[in-house]
């Protein structure tokens, strides 16, 4: 068998997605990612579904000869960006932070501090790939995970509508929305992966788990407190141009909310338009400083002494 | 003699401290070398940089030629650490047959190869059990089968018969000794030198850093160190130190490493004319360790 780097990359890419998807670890993350899709059900079964019902016998009744399918798509789309927009608003928050960085930090604190990775590290493999195979797997599964939950999201909304009208107004309007689903889940991949890549280059300088999650989560905090104490040191107009650079800054977290408001088409009400970036330069971003920051721990994790 | 490790002048320092301070020595092929030493002297991190967990600050570690760390050299190296410790959940054959295919195995060869090597380690029928459960001596014994799933040419043992009880030291050093047999190289360290004595063909001593002996295990015929003593000390001294050999000095009493020159040190002596009160050479390992490291061979 050939034994070039990327041959071991993809034996071990096989060996690590298989073992991370049966892992307890991930379970738990995966069941997380999902929890908003459950939310989301729930919401619509109670909810929803039997709005959507009176919206339609309320059309029809006040309005004879109305476009249904047009009337019927706008409510529709505003209800799939609701929902969607909670789940990923949701998600990029807080406690997903914690979950993505406690499984990232596995990768190499984790197994550092169990002893697995200087063990690895003695076989005929380099480090680099031993950390890039659990980071390509973890990305792919997340990757997976996120389409079903967004995805779900939309069928749930369409099956709200499907009880009160036909299956072609349902069809025609899913079409057109399933389309945010590639939004979505883009824009929350690419979160996980700036989470991954920050977690990562943390992991190289400590085998504590704890601290690597801890320095994650202070680094997110420490932005937005960066800015609130800027402003309130300098005041005025000048102060809130400076906070909202400073939190535009860090496009790994906040570029994901500028997506969010390019979706919505509410892009204009962000003030200070000189800093607006588009949503291409938004993705851009949002793809540049996670792999910069992945490259960074890929790195140091090679050259770094193991003792 | 072909040399299957090779370290030359290596240094490593750590900030101010000067853990490695030049250590040089030859493993040559198919031996089993000692590296003995008390703790603290640089054995661990002599091998850590070995199997290329740490790099070195100065100096020179080579496997077969390679680059001590490189992928080509670590495919000949199968290393055992003092302390072998992994996650706790993995099953034992699941975690060997991973090993075997971070050397390319194909999954089927890797599951054979897995298990003859927990029965030859005795740990047959402990296959399904997880990490976490076995006892020190058992997860010593699956360090030992982790080493040679790729089927190395060359092992690196660093304390392995640590946790061992008394029966599975003399399994272990029998292991060794077979594995030799087939025509292996082994590298180990420990501070136990009764087992050095049991399965070493050469040895080195290491103390603060530096390699301060180093000899073949056996007899007066292959052991390097002299212990003599004359009437005029000053006068040895002088020739000792102008013909470049290492020693330690208590009173009248030198401890001379003869590096197997032992007619040339005899020779020095008569040629210095100082009046030969004893002559005692080829001390054990043992004793030649306690010397050295005591008495400060340097």
């Amino acid at each position: 068998m050939s034994d070039n780097s990327l041959s071991r990359l993809l034996r071990l890419l096989s060996m690590d997605t298989r073992i991370l998807a049966g892992s307890g670890g991930f379970i738990a993350y995966m069941l997380f990612v999902l929890l908003p899709s459950v939310i989301a059900l729930y919401v619509a079964g109670l909810f929803w579904m039997p709005q959507s019902r009176q919206a339609v016998l309320a059309l029809e009744f006040a309005e004879p000869g109305i476009d249904v399918y047009k009337a019927l798509y706008s409510e529709y789309i505003g209800t799939v960006k609701s929902l969607s927009g909670m789940v990923t608003g949701f998600w990029a928050g807080f406690p997903m932070l914690v979950m993505a960085s406690l499984v990232a930090s596995s990768f190499i604190s984790g197994e550092r501090g169990n002893g697995t990775f200087d063990l690895l590290a003695t076989k005929p493999v380099r480090r680099f790939e031993l950390v890039l195979s659990k980071v390509l797997g973890f990305m792919l599964l997340s990757l997976i995970t996120l389409l079903v939950v967004h995805t779900t999201n939309i069928l749930i909304v369409a099956a709200s509508f499907y009880n009160g009208l036909g299956a072609g107004a349902v069809l025609h309007a899913l079409a057109d929305a399933l389309k945010y689903v590639g939004y979505y889940t883009t824009v929350s991949w690419l979160y996980v992966l700036a989470v991954t890549g920050l977690t990562l280059l943390l992991s190289t300088q400590t085998k504590k788990i704890y601290i690597v999650v801890l320095g994650v989560v202070g680094y997110y905090i420490g932005l937005a407190i960066t800015g609130q104490v800027v402003s309130g040191l300098v005041g005025g107009a000048v102060a809130q141009e400076i906070n909202t650079i400073l939190l535009n800054a860090d496009f790994s977290y906040h570029a994901n909310i500028i997506l969010s408001k390019w979706v919505f088409g509410t892009l204009s009400n962000i003030p200070y338009q000189g800093i607006k970036p588009s949503y291409h330069g938004s993705l851009a971003a949002l793809t540049i400083v996670p792999v910069l920051l992945l490259s960074a721990a890929l790195i140091v994790i090679e050259r770094r002494d193991l003792d | 003699m072909p040399y299957d490790i090779v370290v030359e002048g290596l240094h490593k320092q750590y900030g101010r401290l000067h853990a490695l301070k030049g250590v040089s020595f030859k493993v040559p092929r198919g031996s089993v070398y000692g590296l003995l030493g008390p703790n603290g002297a640089g054995k661990t991190t002599t091998i850590r940089i070995l199997v290329g967990l740490i790099k070195p600050s100065g100096g020179k570690a080579l496997i077969r030629g390679y680059r001590a760390g490189s992928i080509l050299a670590k495919r000949y190296v199968g290393y055992a650490p003092e302390r072998f410790s992994i996650a706790g959940s993995w099953r034992l054959l699941d975690f060997l047959v991973y090993i075997g295919r971070l050397y390319g195995m194909p999954r089927r060869e890797a599951v054979e190869k897995a298990l003859g090597l927990l029965d030859w380690v005795g740990l047959g029928s402990f296959e399904d059990e997880r990490f976490a459960g076995l006892s020190a001596g058992m997860k010593r014994r699956l360090g030992l089968a982790q080493a040679l799933m790729g089927d190395p040419s060359i092992l690196v043992l660093d304390e392995p018969t640590e946790h061992l009880d008394a029966l599975g030291r003399v399994e272990l050093l029998g292991k060794i000794r077979s594995l030799a047999g087939e025509g292996r190289t082994v590298l180990f360290s420990t501070h136990v030198l009764a087992e050095a004595e049991q399965v070493v063909d050469r040895y080195a001593i290491i103390h603060r850093g530096r390699i301060v002996y180093e000899g073949s295990r056996g007899g007066s015929r292959s052991n390097r160190l002299a212990r003599i003593e004359v009437d005029r000390p000053d006068a040895l001294a002088l020739a000792l130190d102008a013909a470049g050999f290492n020693y330690s000095i208590q009173g009248n009493q030198f401890l001379v490493d003869t590096r197997g020159e032992e007619e040339r040190v005899l020779r020095l002596i008569l040629e210095t004319g100082v009046r030969l009160l004893k002559y005692e050479a080829g001390l054990g390992i043992t004793e030649t360790f306690l010397r050295v490291v005591e008495g400060g061979v340097e």
